[in-house]
């Protein structure tokens, strides 16, 4: 394999694995891939009745809500779109790099040793 | 031949009948036909008010698991049920029943949904909802009374029936806030409306809950934060 192609190789799978960890820094850094869901976001929207007793002023604040975001997590959550992790991106991708630093140290030997 | 037959069948029966073999014998109230709310037992419906619970609008459970490795939250609006106010006592509740359906809890993660509802977890199944049974209100305390409503702090004893396990349960400082019907409310719900707030603990354990991740990716403990709004009038007419 030439030089060139190892290092366009290795600089691919360098930005999937970078990417990757930015992506779930960027989308709140969760555990696992999340994706917005739409009857979370209902319930979440509906506060008529807790804002009705909030203004008597001796209920207190509703209970917390979940969050309904699209996130890259560390983890998969699942299959399909929700495989789509740090984990599962990097990891092949890290494979490959390594796969490919060996190749090329392999290669350099021979060379090595062939001169 | 045949008479004998037909005796040992009728005697068959009638011990069955006798025996309640063969009945189910239900202690959690039925579901209306259109499941929007529950059969109020005639007994409970003279003890005083029903107010019946609003459901499909606010959140009504949100519950929490903090285990080391992994932090679990959820929710759900779709709690179906109603709670006596009592005609003697004020702001106390005589009896009420909730029954919140396993399959309504959302935790933000579909796969994780499916798995709370599994037979390695709540059974949603054979346990379709999760049911408290509310028999009494104890250390009833008047927080403030207005002409439009009146709150008080109370703590609920009852049975809570998760995973098709009962055990019985007391939640201390519930709050139970009853608003009258006025322009305010209308624009909200119909109805004379109360509010019941209560937080409380689930040993996971204790209702038969048991998985090898527990105390690892989830918690012993899950902790509970009830909030339920109730009309005096029905679903259809809330």
């Amino acid at each position: 394999m030439k030089t060139r192609t190892r290092k366009f190789i290795l600089g691919v799978c360098g930005l999937v694995v970078l990417g990757s960890i930015v992506a779930c820094i960027a989308t709140g850094a969760k555990p696992y891939t999340r994706f917005r869901d739409h009857e979370v976001e209902q319930v979440n929207s509906e506060t008529d009745l807790s804002d009705l007793f909030a203004e008597t002023g001796v209920v207190e604040e509703p209970p917390k809500a979940i969050e309904s975001v699209n996130a890259i997590g560390f983890l998969p959550s699942g299959p399909g779109l929700a495989s789509i992790s740090v984990v599962t991106l990097s990891a092949p991708a890290l494979g490959v790099m390594i796969f490919t630093i060996w190749l090329g140290q392999n290669s350099t030997t021979k060379e090595h040793r062939g001169s | 031949m045949k008479m004998y037959a037909s005796y040992f069948l009728a005697l068959a029966v009638t011990t069955s009948i006798l025996l309640g073999v063969g009945v189910q014998p239900s202690s959690f109230a039925e579901p209306t036909k259109d499941a929007r709310t529950l059969v109020v037992p005639q007994e409970q419906q003279s003890m005083g008010t029903v107010y019946y619970a609003i459901t499909n609008r606010d959140r009504q459970v949100y519950f929490e698991s903090n285990a080391p490795l992994e932090d679990i939250k959820g929710q759900s609006n779709k709690v179906i049920g109603y709670s006596v106010l009592s005609s003697s006592t004020p702001g106390s509740l005589a009896a009420g029943e909730w029954h919140l359906p396993v399959e309504s809890m959302r935790t933000g993660i579909e796969l994780r949904d499916e798995h709370l509802a599994s037979d390695a977890w709540l059974d949603a199944k054979s346990n379709p909802n999760v049911i408290f049974s509310l028999a009494e209100t104890l250390d009833l305390n008047e927080v403030k009374k207005t002409n439009a409503f009146a709150s008080y702090t109370a703590t609920l004893v009852g049975k809570l029936t998760l995973n098709g396990v009962t055990q019985d349960i007391e939640i201390p400082d519930a709050t139970i806030t009853i608003l009258k019907a006025g322009d305010a409310t209308k624009k909200v719900a119909n109805g004379d409306l109360m509010a019941i707030r209560s937080k409380f603990t689930a040993v996971l354990k204790d209702y038969g809950v048991d998985n090898p991740i527990i105390g690892e990716k989830v918690a012993k403990n899950v902790s509970l934060d009830v909030s339920l709004y109730l009309s005096t009038l029905p679903p259809a007419e809330q």
